[in-house]
């Protein structure tokens, strides 16, 4: 019997004593089955901002019209706030606390909404609210349309990263 | 759930990103046609056919070198294969004889070898 790959684990077939056995060797997992992740604050950063990647740096995402695509490339949402050049750990795809202020015309989720990247940087909105609409009419200024999760209570986010939809007047 | 576990259809490379066929095996996916193209995962340990791979389906895989942090990731013509920006698959589809390639997101780099891997459905590109 040749050697077996089974799940992160390598198994090599040895001889004991006539009886063929088989050694667990432990190859290197390369999953990591969690998916907060640790960057460096590129800058200023409250807990439960939208944030892009740059090099190992992460920034505040916004959908504003005119900006640089990579600026509404978002990849999660800080787990805490962050200064320059810290430490900051970014929830890509689990729930997430979000401080108030990072909500859009809003003092807090609306459970069951799906919510948006906001025109403000590192902000989450609603489709319809106070501020305007996700759409690139009139003063809404939105580049994309960028669905960034699902509201599980008024503090709490279940992030799922859509797909950004770039918007036309 | 993230991880699941398939029997090969033919020799895997970790790193492969693989779909499955109708009986159940795993195989290297292909942008170059529609059943290739829907991918499942990536290969998280070598397989010999018949053996058992593990797959990733929903979690960051560490491991593929040459990643652009903040850039999508896009399923390749080479089995398995992956590029690193759309770019890239534009020029692979421009230099194709083929009619169109099937346009698979595979989720966001997030570091040069990190991958949060986020499977999208096939998009039909013309060439």
């Amino acid at each position: 019997m040749a050697n077996r790959s089974i799940f992160n684990r390598r198994y090599t077939p040895f001889d004991s004593a006539g009886q063929e056995v088989f050694l667990v060797n432990g190859a290197g997992v390369v999953t990591q089955l969690s998916t907060t992740t640790d960057f460096t604050a590129g800058e200023t950063l409250v807990q439960g901002a939208v944030v892009y990647v740059s090099g190992t740096q992460v920034f505040n995402a916004t959908a504003l019209s005119g900006v640089a695509a990579f600026n509404y490339g978002a990849i999660g949402i800080t787990a805490a706030s962050g200064s320059p050049s810290q430490s900051v750990s970014v929830v890509l795809d689990d729930a997430v606390v979000i401080a108030n202020e990072n909500i859009t015309a809003d003092t807090a989720l609306i459970p069951g909404d799906i919510y948006y990247l906001s025109k403000f940087d590192g902000q989450i909105t609603r489709f319809q609210t106070a501020s305007g609409q996700v759409t690139n009419s009139g003063t809404d200024q939105y580049q994309v349309s960028l669905p960034i999760g699902r509201a599980l209570s008024t503090s709490e986010l279940e992030v799922e990263i859509g797909t950004p939809t770039i918007l036309y007047e | 759930m993230g991880l699941v576990s398939f029997r090969a259809g033919q020799p895997i490379t970790s790193g492969n990103f693989l779909r499955v066929t109708t009986n159940g095996l795993a195989y290297p996916a292909t942008c170059g046609n529609k059943p290739g193209a829907t991918a499942i995962g990536v290969a998280i340990n070598s397989a010999e056919a018949d053996d058992v791979v593990l797959v990733n389906k929903d979690y960051i895989y560490d491991g593929l070198p040459a990643l652009t942090p903040g850039e999508k990731v896009y399923l390749a013509l080479d089995s398995g294969q992956y590029y690193t920006s759309y770019d890239l698959f534009d020029v692979a589809l421009s230099g194709s004889t083929l009619s169109g390639m099937y346009l698979t997101e595979l989720g966001t780099a997030i570091t040069t070898e990190k991958l949060h891997v986020q499977i999208k459905l096939p998009v039909f590109i013309n060439r």
